[in-house]
């Protein structure tokens, strides 16, 4: 199969010297214009691999529906390491940071081939985002030593990390808004509660908000942020409320925070067209930016046999679930409609962890 | 891989014709052992004693002997770091270490590390296949690894100097004394092993990053005679090492690990007419600390403890008839990290039995039964059976059910420790046929074995992993022995080999389980003329799974690994032996561990001074 596979992408490259789309694999893309590469149009899934077992991949599936695994390795003839955990674009590159490795791969988000792997300053590196020429990457550092957390701030040119930012514990996933970076302190190996607020242009957190146990992910939309916070499970030691957390951006003020139930942790927000989905174990939520919390699921992908949601994303009307099962075979995707109509599935990598459209 | 398979099946073939010594060796009154059960009610499973000629010819870990001379697989994260067994197609908890008679599987874990244990301070290991529970306790399933040292009354003093230094800055000195009386007896051993590890990956630009290690070993065995009835003993064993463990990638947050293991007992044995008395007391401590970043001094820590008594009674019935009863209590504790402080208590009492029915049929039956109030601890027993059809055939036949207690982590494991865990049960039989003619010998056993309740950490509700019993695993497979020694004048050939089929099957998907190859062959071949002796010995793995689901594109290639030695005795009235090794010698590119390359090609140099 790597082997047709391999063919297959030299077919393809080469057809792209005669700009002729003759090959029979449909992977790309049928627009007029010269395509940029074989990966223009589709998503990418992150399978982050065992840790320490060095096999994270990136599988992409493109606007047809046809699945091409192990991408990265494909293209490039190498490896990309051991535990990816995201991927952020910044202009036609992507980059790729690999935690368990502390290395970002930096590649062509549409040809996939590889760049440049920036290597220096990073621990245990979690997310990036991009403003202005520089990239933010939130680093746990030593896993025992809670205040040596900090944002790499990277040079896109040079690829250089030009200065660090200490941070508060656990710093992971970011959102810019404005003048501003809102990194989440989930807590790494310990439990944060806060969301530091960076100013782009000094590179100083001005202030920090306290939010609920365990803020998972964020997302801004017209003016708000809204904070999804687990809160802490029972083996924890101390069971805490999640909840929905409103930040107004203008003043940096929670100005509502939603609680969910005992024993409920829901994690993965997306919002998307004005609605905000999340999950809860094996169910999916969806509610109105101003609702308040719904009592029931939209759906549950349990009936699919699906273990437990680990990468999750909405887009363009479908929704991406990344089953990881038992953690060490080989992961499976499933796309639904948004009423929760199973479309396709897909086996993928090991323990797919997000979804990254092109 | 055309090759390869040729190669098996030449070395199949040629394993028939291969010399293992599998019965105990000949014991002489002088000398005195701890492991009884292995020496009087193991007549009826397979045992390889490995003898101290291919001990000497081994690198110092109990990984490396073992994967060239028995059927059990290891998965190595790189040489020297941390090793685990799968012992056939089981579990690395499945498989018990046996320290003179006593199970030191770690209680955190339930497993060895293999390369935490240095063969150089045993004066004889052995290999038996198959359940031992009621003998040797939890996780003596896929079969059992006994380290013994002897205690001798034979007036005899003999010191030993061993030394070898190799590629990569590895070397390892080993010192031992023996001073004997009819009286006393006093073996000491010491040990140190220590290697810079940074070999470059075969058929790569890459190199072994972080992985140095070294580790230093003690070993004392004292045995005094009060009288012609009563003996008192003494075995302690301290081992301390640390490992920086080898970087997965390049780049990674480099960290290291301490090893500091304790083990005292003391035996009052006594004679009295048909019956034999011994009074064992055992004090063994483990503790690990794991350094996250080898840059700061912060770490995660480990501790457990275990204070043993055990009685037992032996009686020679009629000469025929040999009883032995066992009673056993244990005082466990444990801390760490992510440990809460927390004690158990486990007692037991078990019966042996062997009966020579005729001067060619005898059977041996075990019986064990724990009393605990840490979880529900079933009733265990073995039976065996012995049969000499002729001087050219033997047949065996095993029957037992064994298990494999919750560990420390999975019970008391903050937040996510599950007290109400069972023990994993084995059940499983097997028969061996055995083959003499002259100076050969071989011997083929089938088993089917059976394990129910296994402990496994699953992720249960959002990011909660949890030790759960929810699989069971049916095994099955064939194990040969084989071998032949031969002397012609002054050549002597000594060749011994194994080969082991294994199928591990998760009994719900019916999937191989991870790391566990179909095939694994082992052979040695040594050949001494006058002074000189040259050895070749081989190990080949089968591919293995990596992944749960069997996935094709994540398997680890077979390989083949082969050593080739030279060795000159220059002494006169006493043993000088200087040798030279090439290890990995055809330098294989291969990987027991996923993504954890093993050095190609190196060379060693070693002398071995006994006087």
């Amino acid at each position: 199969m790597k082997n047709v596979f391999r063919f297959s992408l030299m077919a393809l490259s080469t057809a792209f010297l005669f700009v002729s789309c003759s090959n029979d694999d449909d992977n790309i893309t049928n627009d007029d214009d010269l395509p940029l590469g074989d990966y223009e149009n589709g998503v990418f899934v992150l399978n982050e691999g065992g840790f320490g077992a060095s096999n994270a991949s990136v599988s992409f599936i493109d606007a047809d529906g046809n699945l091409y695994n192990n991408i990265y390795t494909n293209v490039n003839e190498m490896a990309l390491g051991d535990t990816a955990q995201s991927i952020g674009f910044d202009d036609d590159k992507a980059y790729i940071v690999v935690n368990g490795s502390n290395t970002i791969e930096v590649v062509n988000r549409y040809t996939f081939e590889h760049i440049t792997t920036i290597t220096a300053q990073l621990a245990n590196p979690r997310y990036i985002v991009f403003n202005n020429g520089k990239g933010y990457v939130s680093n746990w550092g030593d896993p025992l030593n809670p205040d040596d957390d900090y944002i790499a701030v990277i040079n896109t040119s040079s690829y250089a990390v030009e200065s660090t930012i200490p941070v508060a514990e656990g710093p992971e996933k970011m959102e810019k808004e404005g003048n501003s970076l809102y990194v989440a302190h989930r807590g790494g190996w310990g439990y944060g509660n806060s969301i530091s607020v960076i100013s782009l242009s000094s590179n100083n957190v001005t202030t920090t908000i306290e939010v609920a146990d365990i803020p998972d992910s964020l997302e801004e939309e017209n003016g708000i942020l809204y904070v999804l916070c687990k809160g802490k499970e029972s083996w924890a030691g101390e069971e805490t409320q999640g909840a929905l957390v409103k930040i107004n951006t203008a003043t940096n003020v929670v100005v509502e925070s939603l609680s969910f139930g005992e024993g409920v942790h829901p994690s993965n927000l997306d919002i998307e067209n004005g609605t905000i989905y999340y999950t809860v174990d094996a169910d999916v939520y969806q509610k109105g930016l101003n609702a308040p919390l719904p009592s029931s699921p939209l759906f549950s992908v349990g009936s699919q046999g699906v273990y437990g949601i680990y990468g999750f994303a909405v887009e363009d009307d479908k929704i991406y679930v990344g089953d990881a099962k038992d953690y060490s075979s080989n992961g499976e995707v499933f796309i639904y409609s948004l009423t929760g109509q199973l479309q396709n599935n897909y086996t993928v990598g090991v323990t797919p962890n997000g979804f990254y459209f092109n | 891989m055309d090759k390869t398979r040729f190669l098996l099946f030449t070395i199949g073939l040629l394993g028939h014709f291969l010399f293992a010594q599998e019965e105990p060796e000949l014991l002489t009154e002088v000398l005195i052992v701890s492991d009884t059960p292995l020496r009087d009610f193991s007549e009826t499973q397979q045992v390889i004693h490995i003898s101290d000629s291919v001990l000497r010819k081994s690198q110092s870990s109990l990984t490396s002997l073992l994967n060239f001379n028995s059927g059990i697989y290891f998965k190595e994260n790189g040489l020297g770091m941390v090793s685990s067994p799968s012992f056939r197609g089981t579990t690395a908890s499945q498989t018990a270490v046996v320290w003179n008679g006593i199970n030191i599987n770690s209680l955190s874990t339930g497993q060895t590390d293999f390369n935490t244990i240095n063969i150089r301070g045993f004066d004889n290991i052995a290999v038996k296949s198959g359940g031992g529970s009621v003998a040797y306790g939890s996780g003596a399933i896929g079969g059992s690894v006994h380290l013994n040292n002897d205690i001798k009354f034979n007036n005899k003093t003999t010191q030993r100097l061993f030394a070898n230094y190799g590629s990569f800055d590895i070397y390892g000195i080993d010192f031992s004394s023996k001073i004997a009386s009819d009286r006393t007896s006093i073996s000491v051993g010491l040990t140190r092993n220590a290697s810079d590890n940074d070999y470059p990956f075969p058929k790569s630009e890459r190199k072994n990053i972080n992985g140095q290690f070294y580790n230093n070993n003690l070993n004392i065995a004292l045995g005094y005679r009060l009288n012609d009835n009563h003996i008192l003993k003494f075995y302690g064993n301290i081992f301390e090492g640390e490992r920086h463990f080898s970087v997965p990638t390049p780049n990674a947050m480099k960290t290291k690990y301490r090893d500091f293991n304790l083990r005292n007992m003391a035996e009052w044995t006594g004679y009295f007419g048909r019956f034999t008395s011994r009074l064992k007391l055992a004090y063994l401590t483990e503790e690990y600390r794991y350094f996250p970043n080898i840059d700061s001094d912060t770490y995660t820590f480990g501790e457990t403890d275990s204070k043993i008594v055990k009685y037992d009674l032996a009686m020679d019935v009629k000469s025929n008839i040999k009883v032995n009863l066992f009673l056993d209590y244990s005082q466990n504790q444990g801390r760490g990290s992510s440990i809460q402080s927390d004690t158990r208590q486990i007692g037991s009492a078990s019966l042996m039995l062997k009966h020579h029915l005729t001067s060619k049929l005898l059977y041996e039956l075990t019986l064990k039964q724990e009393i605990t109030d840490v979880y529900e601890s079933p009733f265990l027993y073995s039976l065996g059976l012995k049969y000499e059809v002729s001087g050219f055939y033997h047949i065996k036949t095993h029957i037992s059910r064994n298990f494999r207690i919750p560990t420390f982590n999975d019970m008391y494991w903050e937040g996510s420790g599950n007290p109400d865990l069972l023990p994993e049960i084995s059940n499983q039989a097997e028969i061996t046929h055995i083959f003499t003619y002259n100076n050969i010998r071989l011997s083929v056993t089938g088993y089917y074995n059976v394990i129910k309740d296994m402990l496994r950490w699953i992720p249960v509700s959002g990011s909660l992993w949890r030790p759960e019993n929810v699989d069971s695993a049916k095994m099955y497979g064939l194990e040969s022995v084989v071998g032949i020694e031969k002397r012609v004048g002054e050549n002597h050939f000594q060749f011994s080999g194994t080969y082991t089929y294994t199928v591990s099957e998760n009994s719900e998907t019916g999937k191989q389980l991870i790391y566990v190859p179909y095939h694994k062959a082992t052979a040695s071949l040594s050949f001494s003329r006058k002074r000189f002796t040259t050895y070749y010995q081989f190990l080949y793995n089968g591919e293995v799974f990596t992944t749960t689901d069997n996935n094709t594109a994540q398997i680890l290639d077979s390989y083949l690994v082969s050593n080739i030695g030279l060795e000159y005795d220059f002494g006169r009235k006493n043993s000088y032996t200087i040798g030279f090794q090439a290890l990995n010698l055809w330098n294989e590119d291969y990987q027991s561990m996923l993504n954890r390359p093993m050095p190609g090609r190196n060379f060693n140099i070693y002398i071995n001074l006994k006087f």
